[in-house]
């Protein structure tokens, strides 16, 4: 169902490309309004899912209708509870990833991941401080080959005691790294637990090794933990494949819907999509101002005392923010190892490794449609580009004749504001508008 | 000598309502006192020594007593705005907001509890009467009413996820749940429970089912009932914490969960301080309603 709506969309685009050359002057044309909507939107407690306060606070969403339920944050539940909320319907949408969201997809209605905003690359293997453990970049430095120093790092875990937790996108890097050791969890003593338990684990020296997320990496280094092997280690040797493991050291976060919900509000959703490409810009040009929105909303919705320079670390490094125009990497690049179909078809493919899902059974497709959005926006911001040209062009000579074009002019005004702001959806049906009153202004 | 008798009788009715004063004001043991500073002073001892020997943990394993009440507690105002109607107000440490925190997120977690202890009680109270009364009723749904008790309570919280998906009417119903199921057979049993002879009296004394059920059964079962909502009730601080384990933005529960999960101990213990006080002051009250509504007993 939703493979035909998005099919109707480009169609629609394709055509207002062909009919756009020339404008028909008739009837007064119409004004587009964006309709106002609302949309109950949960973010988990953790920097890379919290972005959306930004939006919010800057009033970014009401400036395209939507209107953030329960106001004024959102919700904030637990990302272990994001497959329940997004099943039982108590989230129209849900930041998480889509890796996090593949093992219930067999009992839980179909959705789709429909725009990303990061990428996760934070997870680390954690060790006790005092224990002489070394890590990946100390075997390098002591002469050894980036595999050798790999598999030396994580053999240093064998017969001892693992905390780790459950939940799923975290399985594809600590597989990753048991068999670049040519290890199993045969090989070491599993605890697995909540990650907050697993770092407590750590502190009482209940546990010898440790993986967690970001809060947890953060919390342990600060206390002295090392890091011995690191998302990032292993991910800058990945090739442009599914079929490569090193992949699964990392995610795209973004945020997803039920197949139904998109349905019923596809020009919402790209609506909400334009809100993150806006937050993204903005946290990448306007850093420091984005950090005060972002960790103040942070710390009061998770209890946490995260500093801005320790954002900072996650920002730029751990956690990365991309930009609209810096995805194109991600959904248009093949020869890029951090493509999202690469990506996701690793952790997909981990899956069916695990036999959870038959070889095909998933496809990328059947999790995501963030390239498929990712390419309206393209084609709509040419399209909003062209209707700008034309009615800016019209406009021109409207003033040149001396003509007034005042409802022309104001439409063009607000098209360029959206423009700027990535809603190109908006920005090309009031581009179009602007064009076409232009015409009917002149012809008055 | 007649005046020296009825002027000790006075003398005795008067030590009698003394002591019955004395009876209703709080009694402090020495040795009560002495043994919560005992505790006390234990805790800071093993706090100290965990402090000497392990220093960047500390405060992980186990804070002293100054750092719960001087660091810990103003921490708790980290939590202030979200969902008080106020603006968040991030990382910070500040008494005032600390107790606005706790005054919101308690008078919500209250909330809670009562409703749905309330909830469960109406319930559980009333299917328990109409199954002790209608022997059809009772073999119609007795049986499915005791397989449902035996379910763990806490193995429903992610049904109760799936099927309400955090919604605040899904905790109360929780909460109701697990005290209904508590309370129904506590009525079947304290109904039960009631001398026949009881009724006999009643009988030979004219009176038909209804004024027997409401002037011999329901006072009778009582004092059997307010003890098991008593003893429902501290279970319903456990079973509303669990509660706030599902998808809840408020209820000290919610921060005694969000502290945990990144660790912060000693705000952990503020928690469950509050969480034995108010179970405390709650005990209290139900002692007195108890005794108000058995005040007819010798």
């Amino acid at each position: 169902m939703l493979r035909i709506r998005t099919l109707s969309v480009a169609i629609v685009v394709i055509s207002a490309l062909l009919v756009s050359a020339v404008p028909v002057a008739a009837a007064e044309p119409e004004t587009p309004t964006i309709p106002e909507v609302q949309v109950v939107f949960c973010h988990s407690p953790y920097l890379d899912h919290t972005e959306g306060i930004i939006g919010i606070e800057k009033g970014w969403f009401k400036e395209v209708g939507i209107t953030i339920m329960p106001e004024p944050y959102g919700k904030i539940p637990a990302t272990e509870n994001s497959v329940q909320m997004l099943a039982s319907g108590a989230c129209d949408i849900f930041s998480a990833s889509a890796q996090f969201m593949l093992p219930s997809k067999a009992n839980v209605p179909e959705f789709k991941w429909f725009v990303h905003g990061d990428m996760f690359q934070g997870y680390a293997l954690m060790a006790q401080p005092d224990a002489g453990y070394k890590s990946v970049d100390e075997f390098i430095q002591e002469g050894k080959s980036p595999d050798e120093a790999i598999a030396l790092a994580v053999q240093q875990m064998k017969g001892k005691r693992f905390a780790y937790p459950s939940e799923a996108a975290i399985k594809g890097f600590i597989n990753l790294i048991l068999e670049k050791a040519g290890m199993t969890l045969d090989d070491v003593e599993n605890i697995v637990a909540e990650d907050a338990k697993t770092w407590a684990m750590m502190i009482a020296k209940q546990a010898d090794f440790e993986v967690g997320g970001v809060p947890a990496r953060l919390t342990l280094q600060t206390k002295g933990f090392k890091p011995i092997i690191t998302s990032l280690d292993l991910a800058k040797y990945a090739q442009p494949s599914a079929d490569s493991k090193e992949l699964r050291a990392v995610f795209h976060d973004g945020w997803g819907a039920l197949d139904k919900w998109i349905f019923n509000n596809y020009d919402t959703m790209l609506r909400m999509s334009s809100v993150l490409f806006r937050i993204t810009k903005f946290q990448n040009t306007n850093r420091d101002e984005a950090l005060k929105i972002h960790v103040p909303f942070l710390n009061s919705a998770a209890g946490t005392d995260i500093s801005l320079e320790t954002a900072v670390v996650v920002y730029e490094s751990l956690d990365p923010f991309v930009t609209f125009e810096d995805q194109a990497a991600w959904y248009l690049d093949d020869q890029n190892p951090l493509n999202y179909k690469y990506v996701l078809g690793s952790a997909i493919k981990m899956w069916e490794e695990q036999g959870l899902f038959q070889p095909g059974e998933v496809t990328i497709e059947d999790v995501a449609i963030a390239e498929t959005v990712y390419r309206q926006f393209v084609a709509l911001k040419g399209l909003s580009e062209t209707y700008m040209g034309n009615a800016q062009q019209l406009i021109k000579q409207a003033d040149k004749a001396g003509k007034a074009v005042p409802k022309a002019k104001e439409l063009l005004t607000k098209a360029k504001a959206l423009y700027d702001a990535y809603d190109f959806l908006d920005a090309y049906r009031f581009g179009k508008a602007a064009m076409e009153w232009a015409q009917y202004e002149v012809e008055q | 000598m007649a005046d020296n008798a009825s002027s000790c009788a006075e003398r005795d009715r008067e030590r009698a309502q003394v002591a019955a004063i004395a009876s209703k004001r709080l009694r402090i043991h020495p040795l009560q006192i002495a043994g919560i500073l005992t505790f006390l002073l234990a805790w800071e001892l093993a706090a100290h020594y965990v402090l000497a020997t392990n220093p960047a943990r500390a405060d992980t394993i186990l804070p002293t007593i100054e750092s719960v009440l001087f660091k810990s507690l103003p921490e708790l105002a980290t939590f202030y705005g979200i969902g008080m109607g106020d603006k968040y107000a991030g990382a910070t440490a500040d008494f005032g907001k600390a107790f606005l925190v706790i005054a919101y997120h308690s008078g919500v977690t209250i909330g809670r509890l009562l409703s749905g202890t309330l909830l469960g009680a109406v319930l559980g109270i009333g299917v328990g009467l109409a199954l002790s009364i209608n022997r059809h009723l009772r073999a119609l749904l007795e049986p499915v009413v005791l397989m449902v008790r035996t379910i763990p309570i806490l193995a429903l919280i992610p049904l109760f996820i799936a099927w309400f998906g955090g919604r605040e009417y899904g905790n109360i119903l929780y909460i109701a749940f697990a005290v209904f199921s508590m309370l129904v057979i506590n009525t079947i049993v304290a109904v039960h429970n009631v001398p026949p002879i009881y009724r006999q009296l009643a009988v030979t004394l004219g009176a038909n089912n209804w004024q027997i059920f409401r002037t011999v059964t329901l006072p009778a079962i009582v004092p059997e009932l307010v003890g098991g909502i008593r003893v429902v009730l501290g279970l319903s601080w456990a079973i509303t914490l669990a509660a706030e384990y599902l998808v809840v933005e408020s209820g000290i529960g919610r921060i005694l969960m969000l502290s945990e999960r990144f660790i912060f101990m000693g705000r952990m213990i503020v928690v469950v301080l509050l969480f034995m006080l108010y179970s405390m002051v709650l005990n209290a009250l139900i002692l007195r309603l108890t005794r108000y509504l058995t005040r007819w007993m010798p």
